[in-house]
């Protein structure tokens, strides 16, 4: 499971440079007549440019992988550069499901004290497709 | 509609629904609704000005206050107003017109809604200030700026409030059609009302932090001990001029390329026929950014520059009228042997296309500088400048909301009364803004509140005009509340020449929750 992106990481930083260099260039521009105080504001706000393409960079390594393997459910995931691996015994894993009201559902994996989110880069109806395939073919 | 998971959904609801909300479609409803408290505002404050200016002499208000008005006037319509409204759209329709759940970052589009508000009541309350609000003009020029009272720092740091929300709205924009298209929707697939957005955030991006800069400069020589406008100190006030017309040129553009969208969806649909050259009017659209950053100079002829720059910044501002051009020949084309009707919405679009159009040639006559330079300040350039931002960009906005609200709300409008709403905004409108030419031509000056007898007939004959348009907005209003509450229930395609993907993939009214799996568009 991964996430879906229509544009590149390369296009993406391409676009932020491009940004970055015509709007710092039009504030050297006014700092060099002796009006630096539009430089801070430009700085600031191709930080917040850029952050917002780190972040969206991120998430692009973003995976879940489940998978059965003997008797127990092997879970890796990765969410913005960390990954986490879990891993439960089909037969006292519990399958729990939260449905919040609010356009939100959340599918967990627990069992003895641990507990883990799966399906979070997956739409509602995916998820439900996900319920049904745990409940019919991973557990015991 | 497989693109819908809407079914067991349940909607948030109550005040905190809106407080909370990181749905754009909510969010986008909330900018529209917001900019049209802010457009009754501003234009209770131009019938203000036009009360004054009925008759010769002083009559209604006091001087002061008619120059507060003008000033709050400019800014509540340009920044509170026509902005958050085209904002809105970008909210409603980007996402479903790309096929994307949502905007990119929802948490940052709701706080980029949620800063407006407390930027508009700074803008109104500036009015409650002792001195009042800043008398400077929206173009808060210096050293005038510098003599104000407190109303003028909490028009500054409203400015900067609202800069920040166009920009965090704009990096939303930008990253939202850039990464979350759905599969097979190309970038020259993408209809033109989401590439006009791109170019307008683009934009938006490289002229805001020029006006935060220039703002930021005024604050600290009103209150720090700068100079930076002050001739006394060493400064130079001529340069608060280059900095503002920097941004305030791009700015004209940035409200006039999102209405520039909304027609090329509108005139297509009711011609059924498809955007007559997409590509050309992609490129145009970009070359028009482009130019908008050159020619900021030809705002202030006046005030004394070489020859040489007079000439670049005539012809560079000529230049513009290429691009525009193939834009008009573009929307006339669409219609060429289309099978056209003459719903609210087109109706909106013809007024949009024939009046921006003559817009579009009194700024070439204000180009030429020795022209310019006797018309400078005058009632030619209000006139001017109403034709390009009311005509233009308010009837796009009216033609957008007549168009899509079907889509947002479910419910049609009333034909009979829309189209009595057209014709009243067209009719009045001319009334008081087509002779303001005259009186512009006949040397009367802007941004007076008293002026000479010979201009006292036109200027009667405009403020009736005025008083005739503002109320055919509260009209607009009625149409709108009367839709939401007792409407007729929308067919799923009302237009039948539609053929953007909130038409085509989503059912009418469009669901809380949309496209949550992407549409494969690559067949």
């Amino acid at each position: 499971m991964t996430r879906s992106f229509s544009v590149s990481s390369g296009v993406l930083a391409l676009c932020f440079m491009g940004l970055a260099a015509l709007t710092l260039s039009i504030a050297l521009v006014f700092v060099l007549l002796g009006y630096w105080l539009v430089l801070p504001f430009a700085g600031l706000e191709c930080a917040g440019l850029c952050l917002a393409y780190i972040w969206l960079a991120k998430q692009r390594g973003d995976y879940e992988y489940i998978k059965l393997l003997h008797d127990d459910i092997h879970v890796e995931q990765s969410f913005s550069g960390k990954v986490t691996k879990s891993s439960f015994n089909r037969y006292w894993v519990q399958l729990n499901v939260l449905d919040s009201g609010r356009g939100r559902l959340s599918v967990f994996l627990r069992s003895h004290g641990n507990q883990t989110e799966i399906g979070r880069l997956l739409t509602i109806e995916e998820k439900k497709q996900l319920i049904e395939q745990i409940k019919n073919g991973f557990l015991g | 509609m497989e693109a819908v998971h809407d079914h067991d959904h349940h909607q948030p609801a109550g005040l905190m629904r809106y407080v909370t909300t990181t749905n754009h479609k909510d969010i986008g409803s909330m900018y529209l609704w917001f900019s049209f408290v802010m457009f009754l505002m501003g234009g209770v404050m131009a019938l203000v000005i036009r009360a004054e200016l009925f008759q010769p002499g002083l009559q209604v208000v006091q001087p002061e206050f008619f120059n507060q008005m003008t000033t709050l006037h400019g800014l509540i319509m340009v920044f509170g107003a026509i902005m958050p409204a085209f904002v809105g759209f970008a909210n409603w329709q980007i996402p479903m017109m790309i096929g994307a759940p949502d905007m990119a970052f929802p948490r940052m589009n709701n706080w980029s809604f949620w800063l407006l508000p407390p930027a508009g009541i700074l803008l109104a309350g500036s009015l409650l200030a002792p001195g009042g609000a800043g008398g400077v003009g929206w173009t808060l020029y210096a050293p005038l700026t510098v003599q104000q009272g407190m109303g003028m720092d909490m028009m500054i740091f409203s400015i900067h409030i609202l800069g920040m929300s166009s920009i965090m709205g704009s990096i939303n924009i930008v990253t939202t059609i850039l990464n979350l298209r759905a599969p097979g929707m190309t970038m020259m697939k993408m209809p033109l009302f989401v590439w006009t957005w791109l170019i307008t955030a683009y934009l938006l991006i490289a002229a805001m932090p020029v006006l935060a800069g220039a703002v930021t400069m005024t604050l600290t020589d009103r209150h720090f001990g700068t100079h930076f406008f002050n001739a006394a100190g060493g400064g130079d006030p001529v340069m608060y001029q280059h900095i503002f017309w920097f941004f305030g040129h791009p700015e004209v553009y940035i409200i006039a390329i999102p209405a520039f969208g909304v027609i090329s969806e509108v005139i297509p649909t009711f011609s059924r026929k498809p955007l007559f050259g997409y590509a050309s009017m992609v490129y145009a659209t970009a070359s028009i950014a482009i130019l908008s950053f050159l020619v900021w100079a030809h705002h202030m002829y006046t005030v004394g520059m070489p020859v040489e720059a007079q000439l670049y910044y005539m012809f560079a501002t000529m230049l513009i009228a290429v691009p525009t051009g193939v834009k008009v020949f573009n929307w006339i084309a669409t219609m060429w042997k289309g099978s056209m009707s003459f719903e609210t919405p087109m109706l909106f679009a013809q007024g949009f296309l024939f009046l921006f159009t003559i817009g579009g040639f009194t700024g070439l006559v204000l180009a030429l500088t020795p022209v310019d330079i006797q018309l400078h300040d005058g009632y030619y350039v209000v006139a001017h400048f109403h034709y390009v931002m009311v005509a233009g960009a308010l009837f796009a906005a009216f033609a957008g909301v007549y168009y899509w609200l079907p889509k947002w709300i479910g419910r049609m409008y009333d034909e009979r009364l829309g189209k009595i709403h057209f014709w009243l905004s067209i009719i009045f409108f001319n009334v008081t803004f087509f002779v303001q030419h005259f009186l512009g031509l006949a040397g009367m000056p802007r941004r007076i509140p008293d002026y000479a007898l010979q201009f006292a007939d036109w200027n009667m004959v405009s403020s009736i005009g005025a008083f005739g348009f503002g109320f055919s907005q509260i009209f607009f209003l009625y149409i709108l509340l009367k839709a939401i509450k007792s409407g007729e229930k929308a067919p799923e395609k009302p237009w039948d020449g539609a053929t953007t993907l909130e038409w085509t993939h989503l059912p009418t009214p469009a669901p809380y929750h949309s496209f949550e799996t992407p549409p494969n568009l690559k067949d």
